[in-house]
């Protein structure tokens, strides 16, 4: 038997930062709790959006006058989104305004690799730089109900994005890579 | 899988962070996320022991001990992973010592009846009669691995759902921590922990809510 | 096809390819195999090396003997580290044209990024389980990577102990390609820094091609290498070479799935028997093999085979909602892999009259002209 649960435990509420046991689960409760983060002397500013806070400068805390500081909790989206098929793809050609991409069913790997084509213009004007040979793309399709109850299908394509890594995080990847090489290949 | 009425994804690491970096702009300029998106983030609050902003699909909130990215959108589930991946492999001197990979769903049952039977098979009442009155559970917690050659520590919570009436709540979370052998200074085990971790576990976590709900049928 | 596990005696050479990659098992007598490549069945979700053999009964861990990959590219190595992982007692063998540092860097790299390409990944959890390997005490020249190379020999079982010897050489890449490599590793490097996944360009020169000999029996497993009018390099470097092999092959995996880039003329008559028994994978993204290189194989051989059939591959149905979706969107779509198909000759590899039995099962079949 399950028992409805009529009230949130606020035992987590107050995250301790420093502390090691500090708790990767997420969501702690369910639902999204606001969390005392941390002390804010009632003088400081206040900005125009009461979810705006922000703090000038730094002082410690004042203890005859502090107040928490409220943040709000991990806000959950209210609208619905249900994801009926997924690909990873990858661009195997660019035409003018077209591109050929091979496909992989995320959603049931036994099924086949395939081939198509798509219009560019069904790729988002942010990604489009990236529409390149070997840029990896996600495509989903679904429905997305809204949160006054409209159903919609809908189908997206997404490119991946990679990091611009620095010289010296390069070097430090490369180097590592050179230590596990040197020791693989290392007679005995 | 039956569809889940809502569900989400994240990823949260324990380390030592400086907030004031995570800003929209800064993701933008490092084109981890599109410009139009940096743009049109809205922040909550960016200052040195907390930053919290969000976009049309996902929500970044970053202490000075803690980061999490989280989605509610299923499209984003593997964006979501690549911005983590993104960010720690440009910022590979953060210290971070756990990674906790997370996914829950909210499902309906088909009935009262139902729903209680997922509760009692999961934790039978039997032994409590004699303890208290009118025993139910509250939620269920659940601590192993994968499979036998996993690296990470698995977790699965379930509870009844609070967004749905007779619903269940099921939370799967994974977490891994800094190797002890290997390139494990500051951030840099994590961008290939989350690149080899994430399908697997999306893949488990999936099959984990399929395999509960039946439970009820019995 | 019976799944019991040939004899002590018998060579069994088994190729598997559903359309995009494949995998050759050879029984080299004694109950020893050697692994050339994987590939995934996607029913299993497993390579089909392991799932072959293990049907067999065959104690993977202590009979396989060597684990190739005869080059770094996706669709030749899916599902190897799970092969060398449960192959505690093979060696790893690659190819010595790529750097083992530079291929080491590359998926260092790209496994930073996000998401990596498959071959990357793969090799990185080679490089994880010779590793482990190594830091429990085993020596590079029991687990490897070894470094094959034109007219090395990479494993040698004499028949002293044994029902049949087993010899494996590999005639390819040459010194030539090395540079070759190079440059394609570089391009790769650049991709992955890109953000983009490596994608395979130009033609392979640098795969590596086996010469076993097996008892009496000569084998010939051609992996992708193609062929140039450089002599140096391609095929031409191995027929010309006079340190390659004597002896002339009746088994013949077709290289780079019987395209026109790989045939070379010298090597049907000089490294093959006259009517040899010819087995290839298809590849559909490049509708390989064509009509013309079907009539070009059967010609030359004295059967041929394919263990799929890329002109037949069906699209999945799916949801109508899906359906109707993807038809607004993507055009022009075929599959690229059908079923797993697996040619398997078996035969005695001691007797002058060996009496090879071919069998076919799931997708594969015979081509005619």
């Amino acid at each position: 038997m399950l028992v409805p649960m009529s009230h949130q435990s606020y035992s987590d509420a107050i995250l301790r930062p420093e502390s090691p046991e500090a708790r990767i689960l997420f969501p702690a409760p369910q639902d999204q709790f606001e969390r005392f983060l941390f002390r804010q002397r009632p003088s400081e500013k206040v900005g125009p959006n009461t979810d705006q806070i922000t703090l000038q400068g730094q002082d410690h805390a004042n203890p005859q006058q502090d107040a928490l500081v409220r943040l709000p909790g991990l806000r959950l989206s209210p609208s619905r989104v249900i994801v009926l098929q997924r690909w990873i793809g990858r661009v195997e050609s660019v035409r003018r305004d077209r591109f050929v991409a091979v496909t992989t069913d995320a959603t049931n790997p036994g099924n086949p690799p395939e081939e198509s084509e798509f219009d560019l213009a069904e790729v988002s004007e942010g990604d489009r730089a990236l529409v390149a040979r070997g840029a990896v793309f996600y495509w989903c399709i679904g429905y997305h109900d809204s949160v006054g109850g409209q159903r919609e299908r809908t189908s997206s394509l997404r490119f991946v994005r990679s990091p611009q890594l620095s010289e010296a995080t390069l070097d430090r990847i490369l180097e590592q890579a050179d230590r596990m090489a040197t020791f693989l290949q290392e007679s005995d | 899988m039956q569809t889940p009425e809502a569900e989400g994804a994240s990823i949260v690491m324990i380390g030592s962070f400086n907030p004031a970096i995570f800003q929209p702009r800064w993701l933008g300029a490092q084109q981890l996320i599109r410009a139009e998106e940096a743009e049109n983030a809205k922040i909550t609050i960016i200052q040195a022991q907390v930053a919290d902003f969000s976009t049309e699909w996902f929500q970044l909130q970053v202490l000075q001990q803690r980061f999490t990215v989280f989605t509610t959108d299923p499209r984003q589930y593997g964006p979501l992973r690549d911005l983590a991946v993104g960010m720690f492999a440009i910022l590979a001197h953060t210290p971070v010592s756990l990674v906790g990979i997370n996914r829950h769903f909210h499902f309906t049952t088909p009935s009262v009846d139902v729903w209680h039977k997922i509760g009692h098979r999961l934790a039978p009442k039997e032994p409590w009669h004699e303890i208290i009155t009118g025993p139910g559970l509250r939620s269920l917690l659940m601590e192993g691995r994968r499979d036998e050659t996993s690296q990470g520590i698995l977790r699965i919570k379930i509870e009844p759902s609070l967004k749905i009436k007779h619903g269940i709540y099921v939370e799967v979370n994974e977490e891994f921590r800094a190797p002890t052998d290997g390139p494990s200074e500051g951030a840099q085990w994590v961008p290939s922990c989350l690149a080899m971790q994430w399908d697997p576990f999306m893949a488990f976590a999936e099959n984990a809510g399929r395999r509960i709900l039946p439970l009820g049928n019995v | 096809m019976t799944d019991t596990p040939p004899d002590a005696s018998q060579l069994e050479i088994s190729v598997f390819g559903p359309g995009t990659g494949e995998c050759v098992l050879v029984h080299i007598g004694d109950g020893d195999w050697i692994v050339v490549d994987s590939c995934i069945d996607r029913r299993t979700r497993r390579p089909v090396a392991l799932d072959y053999l293990t049907s067999l009964k065959v104690d993977v861990a202590s009979r396989v003997k060597l684990v190739v990959a005869t080059h770094w590219h996706d669709d030749h190595i899916q599902g190897l580290a799970d092969i060398l992982f449960a192959a505690e007692n093979a060696k790893f063998v690659n190819s010595a044209a790529y750097d083992f540092q530079q291929l080491l860097r590359l998926v260092a790299l790209s496994n930073r990024v996000a998401s990596p390409a498959s071959a990357t990944r793969e090799y990185d959890r080679i490089a994880e389980v010779l590793d482990h390997r190594r830091r429990a005490g085993l020596k590079r020249e029991t687990v490897g990577p070894m470094a094959a190379l034109a007219n090395r020999k990479i494993l040698s079982l004499t028949q002293g102990d044994r029902s049949v010897g087993a010899e494996i050489i590999a005639l390819s890449p040459s010194d030539a390609a090395y540079y070759l490599a190079k440059e394609e590793l570089a391009a790769a490097f650049s991709a992955v820094k890109g953000g983009r996944r490596p994608v395979t360009q130009g033609p392979n020169q640098l795969s590596i091609v086996l010469w076993l000999k097996v008892g009496v029996l000569d084998v010939l497993l051609g992996a992708d290498l193609e062929h140039t009018s450089e002599p140096t390099r391609g095929w031409l470097a191995i027929t010309r070479s006079n340190e390659r092999p004597t002896g002339r092959a009746g088994f013949f995996k077709v290289p780079h799935h019987g395209s026109q880039n790989a045939d070379c003329t010298e090597c049907w008559t000089e490294l093959l028997s006259p009517d040899p028994i010819a087995v290839l994978t298809p590849h559909a993204p490049s509708r390989l093999p064509t009509p013309t290189d079907v009539k070009r194989i059967c010609v030359r051989s004295s059967s041929a085979y394919s263990t799929s059939d890329h002109t037949s591959y069906g699209l999945p149905r799916r949801d109508n909602a899906v359906e109707r979706t993807m038809r607004g969107m993507a055009t022009n779509r075929r599959a690229l892999a059908g079923q797993m198909g697996h040619v398997r000759l078996r035969c005695d590899a001691v007797s002058v009259d060996p009496r090879p039995v071919v069998q076919l099962s799931a997708g594969a079949r015979q081509l005619h002209v």
